[in-house]
């Protein structure tokens, strides 16, 4: 028995040392992003596939509980992180992302190859995906929704919102640019004018949008594309977005490598694939946002509003003024 | 001197146990000392400043909290009462597993079912409809956030209360019924005495929970009028990324906290000493136990603990069930989850189950020996008061220097969750511990019966239940853990609240119902089999 078995261990030995040895050449791109990116239900598992496919390598999604995590941990690991590329800041913390000095120029030509509906151009991040921020409401429940963020503002209490925190959710602090750059100086009195239609807000997006769905609230501040969402999945246009006549503020998603990426070459030739059409026609539905490049819309897509203007602060804009702004904010919704 | 020497006194020394649990109590201390600051020292980019309303929200943040547990007791405590007397003919006591759930339940699993109950598509306002009646007003607001904390809070004080009433000897109910004690008299002379001991530790737990309290705050308050300490910490790390500014209000909450513990410890003193093995069967009848009032009272007590604390249980069962439930367990993940969950409650809860019960013996011997207790009972009660994102972002700094960090992140969860379930199972143990210690040290002394011996064939037997309930609500708690994770997760290492979490950043409210009802539960499940395993282990060593 003994002299049977060794030769069999010898075989199975070598292989499990050959298998490992090529697991350990397959390079590893790690990319850091936020939770529902990765997730089953996300668009990570689609685009790692393809990727793989095209650079011989192994994609590794770590998910992290919000774009604004993301950040936070590339920043306490410093120079020495294993990540090669961030996916999921937004436009809002370019400013300060790009301040760290932790991040490359991605090297990548944006032009003609973008989609948004404002100009885009900028050296270190490439953009994945967009979107309007909109407040949402059941049609059933809600005949005339207020057709502008004024007469929203101005409305009789009688119509009930649910909003998020600016400090703690991105929709929550897209929503205070917005006033910010309706309102200008007079944001402070609108919030103040608004507060008693506000039922409560919330630490993030879902625990509003739930509070929504089971009738807490007649609006909640989502996204202009979440209808669609409702239309593919339950098969129910009851869902909108009210379009509102200031035009809606938006949200850039973007993506950046890091200066001291483990594989730069890979980290690189990845910022490129994010504007293919590979990884563009992942998005609309599995992140139900808007594509940041060329690719065909689904239909659920076709009946979404169309905002008037698009509203967006520059990056410098936003670090220098959303502390002072969320003073604001919290002030006017304190009295 | 002279007592010194008579043989009894040989327990009354600390031994051994004692400088090793004071060791543990000092080695907790440091470790979330040197997580904040691991924050303070490493340069914030945050703008400076920011901290000039601090005094005004931690000044809130502790009447908040004041009330949030006066309340509780409040309830609690007629509740416990009516449990105890009606456990014979009312059945009362099923109330007692159910306890354990609303304090282990992730806070948006139990926001919804609170919601589920006083929203306006709630149980309450649909019943006020039938009636004719108009449906409740939207209940955000202080007020909602008092009302979750009860609900929170309650059912765990319930239980604690509940466990010094049955440590009242039989003979002392049996003299109040010969003696015709009224109502007063009886809750003065005998009830008080027992409750008054653990009511103190009760209320520092309850308090700190409150004081930390985050997500829940954010989702019932309303606005940002009604907030705490730990929302200015999470937004300090994360908002402003000032790491300096949360490590300072963290150590504010800190000392704050800290306080509050040693001050109601001090109030504590010794321990209440005339313990003996519960009864087991019903007290003798008290004198009017059965006349309408007090009938009338103990229903509306239990009528209303039922409403503030069951309804929304029920209410995330009602959600949960459907055919969703199907959709969700045709997902690989939901078993890979579920195994990982599974071996990271077990692990840190067994872990924290063992060292409270070394802590908790440190210090009935030393609470024995005249030494001085509050050392232990303020280092594990920081664990409720260090924020979860302060400790994990601490650590993170710390380990990042010597380790990969995700390599750890199994390891680094579990000990997380070890971390935060410790003053729960401490504060399980410790009372029914020194309840024990001067019924058994004559015995033992008289047997020669001490250190490993003594644990086993003694101590053990008799602590089984509460062994039972500190592993069980330990693991229970880590089972629902969203935050530790969350810091630490990855794709690789996906527990079931963080599926959850996942699953609800993608809209789907359906599969998310049906989840949350999976890890409910599997929670009641895990801590049943923890109870039931504790009575075996108590009924074996008896034989």
């Amino acid at each position: 028995m003994h002299t049977s078995l060794t030769p069999v261990m010898a075989i199975v030995a070598v292989m499990v040392t050959s298998l490992s040895l090529q697991a350990a050449e397959t390079p590893v791109l790690t990319i850091y992003t936020y939770d529902s990116f990765a997730s089953e239900w996300g668009p990570g598992p689609a685009i790692e596939k393809t990727f793989e496919a095209e650079c011989a390598c192994d994609v590794n999604f770590v998910a992290l509980d919000s774009s604004i995590g993301i950040l936070g941990r590339v920043q306490l690991e410093g120079p020495s992180s294993k990540a090669d590329i961030v996916l999921g800041l937004d436009t809002n913390l370019m400013k300060t992302a790009r301040d760290t000095g932790l991040f490359a120029p991605h090297g990548v030509s944006l032009d003609g190859r973008t989609s948004l509906p404002v100009a885009f151009a900028d050296d270190h991040f490439v953009p994945f995906d967009w979107g309007y921020f909109a407040f949402v409401y059941n049609s059933e429940a809600m005949a005339t929704p207020p057709t502008s963020l004024k007469a929203l503002v101005n409305a009789p209490d009688d119509i009930r919102i649910v909003i998020q925190d600016p400090r703690t959710s991105t929709p929550g602090l897209g929503l205070l640019l917005w006033v910010r750059s309706v309102y200008g100086d007079d944001a402070g009195e609108a919030w103040a004018s608004l507060s008693p239609r506000i039922v409560t807000v919330t630490k993030g997006w879902w625990d509003a949008y739930s509070m929504f769905l089971d009738g807490e609230a007649d609006m909640v501040l989502s996204y202009s594309t979440s209808p669609a969402y409702h239309i593919v999945v339950d098969g129910t246009d009851k869902y909108r977005a009210a379009a509102f006549d200031e035009g809606h503020y938006m949200q850039v998603e973007v993506a950046a490598m890091l200066k001291n990426a483990p594989q730069p070459e890979l980290a690189r030739q990845f910022m490129d694939f994010i504007l293919s059409s590979d990884f563009q026609s992942v998005i609309p539905t599995k992140n139900w946002m808007y594509p940041a490049g060329k690719a065909d819309l689904p239909e659920a897509f076709d009946g979404l509003i169309q905002p008037v203007e698009a509203r967006l602060y520059s990056p410098e804009d936003v670090a220098a003024n959303k502390s002072a702004w969320v003073g604001e904010w919290q002030r006017a919704l304190s009295q | 001197m002279a007592a010194r020497a008579q043989p009894i006194a040989l327990w009354r020394r600390p031994g051994p146990i004692s400088p090793v649990g004071l060791g543990i109590a000092i080695g907790l201390l440091a470790l979330a000392l040197a997580a904040i600051g691991a924050l303070v020292s490493v340069a914030g980019h945050g703008p400076a400043g920011g901290g000039g309303n601090i005094l005004r929200v931690a000044a809130f943040t502790a009447m908040q909290a004041s009330l949030s547990t006066l309340l509780a007791l409040a309830l609690a405590l007629p509740v416990a009462r009516a449990c105890w007397r009606r456990a014979a003919t009312w059945r009362a006591g099923w109330l007692l597993p159910f306890s354990f759930l609303p304090v282990v339940m992730p806070t948006t699993v139990a926001a919804t079912g609170l919601i589920g109950v006083w929203g306006q598509r709630g149980f309450v306002s649909d019943y006020l409809a039938l009636l004719g009646l108009d449906r409740l007003p939207p209940i955000y607001g202080l007020g909602a956030v008092l009302l979750a904390h009860v609900f929170f809070n309650a059912p765990l004080m319930l239980r604690v209360l509940n466990g010094a009433l049955t440590s009242v000897p039989a003979s002392q109910w049996r003299l109040s019924a010969q003696w015709g004690l009224s109502e007063w008299e009886r809750f003065r002379q005998i009830e008080w005495p027992a409750l008054r001991p653990v009511i103190p530790g009760l209320l520092a737990l309850v308090f700190l929970l409150c004081f930390t309290s985050f997500s829940l705050i954010l989702m019932l308050g309303g606005g940002p009028a009604v907030t705490t300490l730990e929302v200015n910490i999470y937004t300090a790390l994360r908002f402003d990324f000032d790491l300096a500014l949360a490590g300072k209000l963290a150590l504010l909450q800190l000392v704050i906290c800290g306080a509050v513990v040693v001050l109601l410890t001090r109030l504590t003193g010794r321990s209440w000493a005339a313990a003996t093995p519960r009864p087991t069967h019903g007290v003798p009848h008290q004198k009017g136990d059965t006349s309408t009032f007090c009938r009338t009272v103990d229903a509306l007590a239990l009528a209303l603990f039922i409403i503030i604390t069951m309804l929304p249980v029920i209410a995330i069962l009602v959600r949960g069930l459907g055919p969703y439930l199907i959709v969700v367990s045709e997902w690989p993940a939901l078993y890979r989850a579920t195994v990982t969950s599974l071996v990271i409650a077990l692990s840190s809860g067994s872990l924290a189950t063992m060292i409270a019960l070394v802590l908790a013996s440190a210090r009935t011997r030393r609470s024995d020996a005249g030494l001085a207790v509050w050392p232990l009972d303020l280092s594990i009660s920081l664990y409720l008061a260090v924020s979860a994102i302060v400790l994990g972002t601490g650590l993170f700094i710390l380990l990042r220097q010597v380790a990969d960090v995700f390599l750890l992140a199994p390891l680094l969860v579990t000990v997380g969750n070890m971390l935060i379930a410790l003053p729960f199972a401490y504060r399980v143990l410790e009372g029914r511990l020194a309840a024990l210690a001067t019924a058994h040290d004559r015995l033992c002394a008289g047997l020669g019966l001490r250190g490993w011996r003594r644990l086993r064939r003694v101590t053990l037997p008799a602590i089984a239940p509460e062994l039972g309930f500190a592993a069980g609500l330990s693991s229970a708690l880590s089972l629902g853990d969203m935050t530790i994770v969350a810091l630490f997760g990855s794709q690789q290492f996906q527990t079931l609240p963080w599926l959850l979490y996942q699953t609800m950043a993608r809209y789907r409210a359906g599969e998310a119902a049906a989840l949350s009802l999976w890890l409910l539960t599997l929670t009641f499940l895990l801590f049943m089999g923890f109870t039931l395993a504790a009575r075996m282990l108590g009924r074996r060593r008896h034989a």
